[in-house]
């Protein structure tokens, strides 16, 4: 998963993006972000509101065009060649923009016609599974049952790369469920790749095999998930006098606290514990940080200390 | 902002605030002609041509800023603001304030407008002014309450505003002064307590909405109409026949059903009021012939977009994702047209066959065809003749409907402004101007004639490079069969226009030979080439941003 990686050949790879820049106005929604996924992972996309995730995924997709950098999807650049890349990719938004005047079984039959691998008995089992009405107009479905729709759209043709834009948002946790169940089987059942982006990091903990954080555009952690976790300590400091400000930890990703008593998230290879020290604290509990607490310490981290840290880690 | 009434003031304004201060620089300005002496009256006392067209466009653009409704992206059908259902603001107030708004704005415009304006007769200035607020609250009221109809809402909005100008042109009718229920005072009481009741039935409607009340008791049966289409059951048989019913069930039957209301609702009565009229007969014949085509124009701005009707003109994702290339979207949008134009012809056939075979006065369509049959000594060149008008009629109608494929499908929505404001002053320009005036003063010299021709042959040249340059990078089947149907339909056009130019009676200095010449160029440069070869590259920008 890091950039660098070597891979036994180029076909394992799904996804290749490399220095992808692009920007809105004056906003850079992604900036000089690099990276591959190889097949048969679930890569976990994670990052606040406007971090650059959907963006990412369109530039995947195609629908966007990378100004800067390159994208390769199965070795293809999705703009170039939109109609195989597209072919292989199933795709599932937060909101899947489906056409409400359809019903279910004509929007299956008019998907199929795309699709040569469709699997309409795979189809229809989905459909069952879900609870849709086959003869049902799509704009008097739930919410829920628009995003089970969706997902069965994304999946019926038995794609090689299935695209998950915040799927579960705002979605009941049967759905989530259903959502996660259906990663979990593309995976297990068929070997192929997922990329998934996700505000629920709970989600992205149970099925993710890699991870990687967006923060304003920028890449700032991408590694495989168990490696993440293992290489965060949250340190639970306190000092001997009261402190005004935080205390300067090398390796730090993010301090907080107050007075005495202070937290630090970072790095386990390159915090200075004799530092601390010196300084007059003591570590009072040294333990793995949860995947939220390196969710928020990498979001609330400078760009330069974060920067340094994803150095470290790849 | 210190009142909701002023919030939903602003709304309107910051939304449309383009289009108000176009409004009133079009009115300052033609103050300012008259003013500075540089619109003369004609002998009637009317405008010059010039500050007409500027008053139809603010009042067109009026109408447009009062357009109190918001398309869903789903749909893409306006209807009332549903966003604003969850203010803490009465229903009435959420009604009444675009209503009031409109109907004191067009009051204040025509104030303005007025005495550049032709009335048409002796009409009072009072009475005309309470009619266009009328207008305004039945064009509201019509906009929130039959959004079923879908687009068949134009033809009932343009309907009741033939209606309205026809009640305006009553208390002119001889005898003079008119009956009592034809006098101003009566007509405009009537008006007044119509819109009243419009008004309330707008308020009850928006109201039941927003309580959760459905839409479909309003005029439900007919809106199955546009809605109940059969299912699809069986499969497709290809990538290309699923993407062409879903563009025909998105904006397929658009045009043929506002063809066939506009002849139910507007032509039919008008040929059934004529029917002893022979002269009359044939112009409604010609207007009948020309609807498809003159529909197209509207039509084909909407048609055109990635979705119908809607203001957003990215391509959907749900279109975007599926792995079909931009030439195989484009192509299917052009046989939609294609379909679409067929349709509508058939729909004119079928309605001239019943009203020609029943009611109609034949005396002067007989008194042509009389004409054509000495002038070709065939009576099978007037079957002739009339078969190149339908087919001619079909080519325009579909050429309305594919040629601004290139600039909605690029998703620029300053190159869509652009292009859809041209070819609405382009159709006003055609309704101000005397468009007989112009020919004859080209006509009236040779140099001028020999000049349009040479413009005409350049425009040409351009086109054709602009095709060969458009339709090299276009996958090769496209092309063949693109290539046979323009030149099919170029070949119908120059016929047509040969033939019939051959029957007119010829004015000015030029010869036949220069009438025949500017026929043939018209014909290659109206059926589109370049812009239909232009659209795959221009969707492909939309589709990857």
């Amino acid at each position: 998963m890091r950039e660098h990686e070597p891979l036994e050949s180029a076909s394992e790879i799904a996804v290749a993006v490399n220095h992808l820049s692009r920007s809105f106005g004056s906003r850079k929604a992604l900036n000089d972000v690099s990276f591959t996924v190889p097949r048969g992972r679930v890569f976990g996309l994670v990052g606040e509101n406007g971090a650059g995730k959907s963006t990412l995924i369109k530039h995947l997709l195609g629908l966007w065009r990378a100004e800067t950098g390159t994208v390769r999807v199965f070795g293809l650049d999705p703009v170039a060649a939109p109609t195989t890349v597209l072919g292989r990719i199933g795709y599932l938004s937060e909101q899947p923009d489906l056409p409400g005047w359809m019903r279910v079984d004509e929007l299956l039959q008019y998907l199929q016609a795309f699709y040569p691998r469709w699997d309409m008995d795979y189809a229809e089992a989905l459909r069952e599974q879900f609870g849709l009405d086959p003869a049902a107009r799509i704009k008097t479905l739930s919410k829920g049952q628009q995003a089970k729709l969706g997902l069965l759209a994304a999946q019926a043709h038995r794609p090689e790369l299935l695209l998950l834009d915040e799927p579960s948002s705002g979605l009941d946790p049967i759905v989530r469920r259903d959502i996660l169940e259906a990663i979990i089987r593309t995976v297990t059942d068929e070997g192929h790749t997922v990329i998934f982006s996700s505000h629920l990091l709970d989600e992205i903990e149970r099925v993710s095999d890699h991870l990687a954080m967006l923060h304003e555009g920028t890449l700032r952690l991408c590694a495989p998930l168990d490696e993440v976790k293992m290489r965060h300590r949250r340190l639970s400091l306190r000092f001997e006098r009261p402190r005004t400000e935080p205390p300067r930890v090398r390796g730090a990703i993010a301090v907080s606290g107050a007075g005495r008593a202070w937290t630090v998230i970072g790095d386990a290879a390159s915090i200075d514990r004799p530092a601390i020290a010196r300084d007059g604290g003591s570590v009072l509990d040294d333990s793995p940080a949860s995947l939220d607490e390196i969710f928020v310490a990498h979001t609330e981290a400078s760009p330069a200390t974060a920067g340094s840290h994803l150095r470290a880690v790849n | 902002m210190h009142s909701p009434t002023t919030a939903l003031l602003w709304d309107i304004w910051r939304r449309h605030r383009l289009s108000v201060l176009v409004i009133v620089a079009l009115t300052t300005l033609s103050w300012i002609l008259d003013v500075a002496g540089l619109a003369p009256r004609d002998d009637d006392g009317g405008a010059p041509p010039l500050q007409q067209l500027m008053g139809m466009c603010s009042f067109l653009l009026l109408f447009g800023v009062f357009n109190y409704t918001e398309s869903s992206g789903e749909t893409g059908l306006g209807r009332f603001p549903q966003r604003l259902f969850t203010l803490p603001v009465s229903s009435f107030r959420l009604v009444a304030v675009p209503v009031l708004a409109g109907t004191i704005s067009i009051v204040l415009l025509y104030l303005l407008w007025m005495k550049r304006l032709p009335q048409g007769g002796p009409t009072s200035d009072p009475f005309i002014a309470l009619l266009l607020a009328a207008l305004m609250v039945f064009y509201q009221a019509g906009l929130w309450t039959l959004v079923r109809l879908g687009p068949l809402r134009l033809v009932a909005l343009g309907a009741v505003g033939a209606v309205v100008h026809a009640i305006g042109l009553l208390p002119s009718f001889p005898p003079s002064p008119p009956p009592p229920w034809r006098s101003e005072p009566a007509l405009a009481g009537s008006m007044a307590s119509l819109a009243v009741i419009v008004f309330l039935v707008a308020w009850h409607h928006i109201a039941s909405l927003r309580s959760g009340g459905g839409q479909a008791r309003l005029l439900g049966p007919l809106a199955g109409t546009v809605v109940g289409i059969p299912k699809k059951r069986r499969g497709f048989a290809s990538a290309a026949s699923a993407h062409f019913w879903f563009e025909w069930r998105c904006s397929g039957m658009a045009l043929p059903l506002l063809v066939a209301g506009i002849l139910l609702v507007i032509i039919g009565p008008a040929s059934w009021i004529a029917r002893s009229d022979p002269d009359g007969t044939l112009r409604l014949l010609s207007w009948t012939l020309a609807t498809p085509i003159a529909v197209a124009i509207p039509v084909g701005m909407a048609f055109s977009r990635p979705r119908i009707g809607s203001d957003d003109l990215s391509l959907p994702a749900f279109v975007a994702v599926r792995p079909l290339s931009a030439d195989d979207l484009v192509a299917t949008k052009v046989k939609v047209a294609a379909m679409s134009a067929a349709i509508s012809s058939l729909v004119v056939l079928a309605f001239l066959g019943v009203w020609l075979s029943s009611w109609a006065n034949l005396d002067g369509v007989s008194r042509v065809a009389s004409r054509l049959q000495a002038l070709y000594h065939s009576r099978y060149a007037v079957y002739g003749i009339a078969a190149l008008i339908v087919c001619s009629g079909f080519i325009l109608t579909w050429r309305f409907l594919v040629s601004r494929l290139w600039s909605s499908l690029a998703g620029h929505q300053v190159l869509f402004i652009v292009s859809g404001v041209s070819i609405a002053l382009a159709a006003i320009s055609l309704a101000v101007f005397d468009v007989g005036e112009i020919v004859r003063w080209i006509v009236a010299e040779p140099w001028r004639m020999t000049s349009v021709i040479w413009i005409a042959a350049l425009a040409v040249i351009v086109k054709c490079s602009l095709a060969a340059y458009a339709w090299h990078r276009i996958a090769s089947r496209h092309f063949r069969r693109y290539i046979v149907a323009w030149l099919t339909g170029t070949a119908c056009l120059v016929t047509l226009g040969v033939l019939v130019w051959k029957t007119m009676p010829l004015s000015g200095s030029s010869d036949v030979s220069q009438y025949q010449t500017l026929t043939i160029l018209l014909a290659l440069l109206a059926v589109p080439i370049a812009r239909v070869g232009l659209a795959p590259a221009m969707l492909s920008r939309n589709r990857h941003r």
